[in-house]
């Protein structure tokens, strides 16, 4: 089954894995996408509330994790029998549809009901995350996560943030940032995190940086799904 | 090597070294530990705040309830990954 994940092939796998893997790239690639027959399609495999709750927030973390890999060059460093993975860094983002299209989604559901402990927890790192006016100013934080929001066509999360000002100077280096980073997390290069040193920032800023665009991708995602599993998109 | 700075366990300090001491104590599977005496990678990519650190990874920590199996949480993240053609 891993050879089968590893290769994308996921008709290969059997139904009840199938639909999970299914979930996980929609709300990954496109979660502005989902319906409630996604939902539907997890629950026909057994898969509850609770479930797909977790589900949500497995992907969700994981659309955390991986820009924040991207955008600073980790190199792998874990133990695998698997075939080394090789990313395709031309592959195309979907496309976004027209702002009149974007779900929205109340602010209800950037939290975990059947999981209270988790919902302190991420509710303590967001706001540490989003609210914090150092190393990088709140301005500048709402910057970054509306942008990534954006880029997640949540537009509960986008008006939230307020107008978006013509940014310039440092702040559109932000911008480029957030955006690339949210919609193409696989081309990050060395070159973007230079490119936010020359206007200025250092590196902790440049951390908090990474933090807020890969956090926001996180927590609209978490927001788009969940929504659905409670029936209300 | 990374494009960020980050702290090594053997360098970090205080309240790095001590979020770097609670990230090792936690009961992880064998395929979670890197192959070297320093932290993952993704735990030193947080490294330059040792709060933003503890935060992230307590909130990661959420994950690892009754509400899915083993296989499943595993199955989605490397979906989840491969679909965000990152390696991680």
């Amino acid at each position: 089954m891993s050879v089968a994940v590893l290769a994308g092939d996921d008709a290969r796998l059997p139904a009840r894995a199938a639909a999970l893997a299914g979930f996980a790239v929609a709300l990954t690639e496109a979660p502005w996408s989902l319906t409630p027959a996604a939902v539907e399609r997890m629950a026909e495999h057994g898969f509850g509330a609770a479930a797909i709750e977790a589900a949500t927030c497995v992907v969700g973390m994981f659309n955390y994790l991986t820009r924040v890999a991207d955008a600073t060059g980790i190199p792998f460093d874990f133990p695998t029998p698997l075939p080394e993975f090789r990313p395709d860094r031309d592959r195309q983002p979907a496309a976004r549809p027209d702002r009149s299209c974007w779900p929205a989604v109340h602010d209800e559901f950037r939290s975990f009901p059947r999981f209270p402990a988790l919902t302190e927890t991420w509710a303590r790192w967001r706001g540490y995350v989003f609210e914090s006016d150092a190393p990088l100013r709140r301005a500048e934080r709402r910057l970054l996560a509306r942008t990534a929001a954006e880029e997640c066509c949540d537009r509960s999360r986008v008006d939230s943030l307020g107008d978006a000002a013509p940014a310039a100077g440092a702040r559109a280096r932000l911008v480029d940032f957030a955006r690339k980073l949210s919609r193409v997390p696989w081309r990050m290069e060395a070159a973007d995190l230079d490119t936010l040193r020359a206007a200025g920032y250092s590196e902790v800023a440049i951390l908090h940086a990474i933090a807020v665009v890969a956090l926001q991708n996180a927590d609209s995602r978490v927001a788009l799904g969940r929504a659905l599993v409670d029936g209300r998109r | 090597m990374a494009w960020l700075r980050t702290i090594s366990r053997g360098e970090a300090e205080g309240e790095l070294a001590e979020a770097y001491t609670a990230m090792a104590a936690r009961p992880m599977p064998a395929a979670y530990r890197p192959p070297h005496d320093d932290a993952a990678g993704i735990i030193r990519a947080h490294s330059l705040d040792a709060r933003l650190l503890a935060l992230t990874f307590s909130a990661s920590g959420g994950l690892h309830g009754d509400a899915l199996a083993w296989w499943e949480r595993e199955l989605l993240s490397s979906v989840t990954s491969r679909t965000n053609e990152c390696f991680y």
